[in-house]
């Protein structure tokens, strides 16, 4: 398949890498169906690749090293965006986004311009020791914590994320317990992310929502407000381990297998549009890692008016079976 | 080299019914209610069918159903765990016999 809109050359990846799953957009006009926006609600922020971990399964190779981090004048013009397009939802992700040493303007300054604001964390960068003044500043601003926990059990969760990972999570997650996150009537919300560790779809959310819940509080004390799990994206470091380990293609014909037409009205891209560490626009984080700019075109973010226009196109790749396999991806 | 057992050959399971439709049909409508959420959950009933695939030993069917196992959302260590239960019913099974052994070599000895 070819990719037709216009790429970041530095991400692209070889046109024809899935052969043997039809393109996307094919698929979806072999069904009548359209991939167009909704009314954009949501600014997703990621603010760099910079990490502390190599998470095996991450779409955007993200980890130490990196020099792809959101500059303070960049980090200006997305507070300056987030006024003019009155978005209710700002979702600020990385890398690791504590890491950024811009973080706690860009909360505070985007606080008052959207109803809610959400900062995904792999809880190791929030619990290094460091972050106090940053996981108090979370509190303040009621900032809802989307926080990586794959698996309930130790082995696979660290052959995902790193060595050790696992209990320093558990750790992170009983302090923020502590101060009130996951307790209820404490406005304070956190919600995990559960990853497949490998090239296997995610169960259904909502028999393992009740697993995490009873195992979490049984083991350890933790609560939570919600679990989701999302698919993993043939992207980055995951696609390249999907390729050494010869799962690949069987992978990418099991994402096209559970391609489900009613999953396309709600995947995100309709409502949300991207902003990467250069400032530039994306569909989404996916198409972020992948290269290929908000409807095909390259746009800055200091050169939008507002949020994309409502029936605007939004460009597809392979990587789109993700987000439209069993159940979707929100 | 050649084998009895292709990972491709799974897949075409269905052709099974080529020439006894109607049998297939009742044998895939049957298979397909009893992996139906019930009495027990699709995740539980999985890990049972793991432990099934290994105590028949077939090749196929460990294939499909660690997929399916991790894909209904149990870790390694439960499957695991799951033909755990197999090998000592398996291994159970043969030493049970072993009292007939005793009944038969106490019947012929003095």
């Amino acid at each position: 398949m070819f990719i037709e809109q216009t790429v970041n050359e530095g991400m692209k990846i070889s046109s024809n890498e899935s052969d043997g799953v039809p393109p996307f957009s094919l698929t979806l006009s072999q069904r009548g169906l359209k991939l167009n926006r909704e009314k954009t609600n949501t600014l997703q922020v990621n603010v760099g690749l910079l990490c502390n971990q190599t998470c095996r399964h991450c779409h955007l190779s993200a980890g130490p090293g990196h020099k792809e981090n959101m500059e303070a004048e960049i980090v200006n013009e997305v507070i300056s965006y987030a006024q003019r397009g009155q978005f209710e939802t700002i979702d600020i992700t990385g890398g690791a986004p504590e890491l950024n040493p811009n973080i706690g303007k860009l909360i505070e300054e985007v606080f008052p311009l959207a109803s809610k604001i959400m900062l995904r964390s792999n809880l190791s960068a929030l619990n290094d020791g460091k972050r106090d003044h940053l996981i108090n500043l979370l509190k303040s601003f009621r900032v809802v914590i989307v926080a990586s926990f794959p698996s309930l059990n130790e082995l696979q969760a660290d052959s995902q994320r790193g060595s050790g990972i696992f209990q320093i999570s558990i750790d992170a997650l009983r302090k923020l317990n502590d101060i009130g996150y996951g307790r209820d009537e404490s406005g304070l919300e956190i919600n995990l992310v559960s990853n497949p560790t490998g090239a296997f779809l995610p169960p259904p959310q909502v028999g393992m929502e009740k697993r995490f819940r009873s195992v979490l509080k049984e083991k350890w004390g933790i609560v939570f407000n919600n679990l989701y799990n999302f698919a993993n994206v043939p992207l980055g470091r995951f696609r390249h381990w999907l390729k050494k380990s010869g799962n690949f293609h069987k992978y990418m014909e099991r994402l096209y297998s559970s391609f489900n037409p009613c999953a396309v009205d709600g995947v995100m891209c309709r409502t949300l549009v991207s902003v990467s560490w250069d400032g530039y626009l994306y569909d989404c984080d996916f198409n972020l890692a992948r290269g290929i700019f908000m409807g095909g075109r390259k746009i800055h973010v200091s050169e939008m008016p507002g949020p994309p226009e409502p029936d605007s196109h939004i460009a597809t790749s392979d990587h789109c079976y993700t987000c439209t396999a069993g159940v979707g991806f929100t | 080299m050649e084998t009895y057992y292709k990972p491709e050959d799974l897949p075409k399971f269905e052709e099974i019914g080529k020439d006894a439709p109607e049998l297939a049909k009742k044998f895939f409508d049957y298979y397909g209610d009893v992996f139906a959420e019930g009495e027990l959950t699709e995740r539980e009933k999985s890990l049972i069918a793991l432990a099934v695939a290994h105590a028949v030993q077939c090749p196929y069917c460990i294939d499909a159903y660690t997929q399916t196992c991790l894909e209904k959302g149990s870790n390694i260590a439960e499957m695991t765990e799951a033909i755990h239960v197999a090998v000592a019913i398996r291994g159970g099974a043969s030493l049970v016999h072993g009292v007939q052994m005793r009944n038969v070599a106490e019947k012929l000895s003095m």
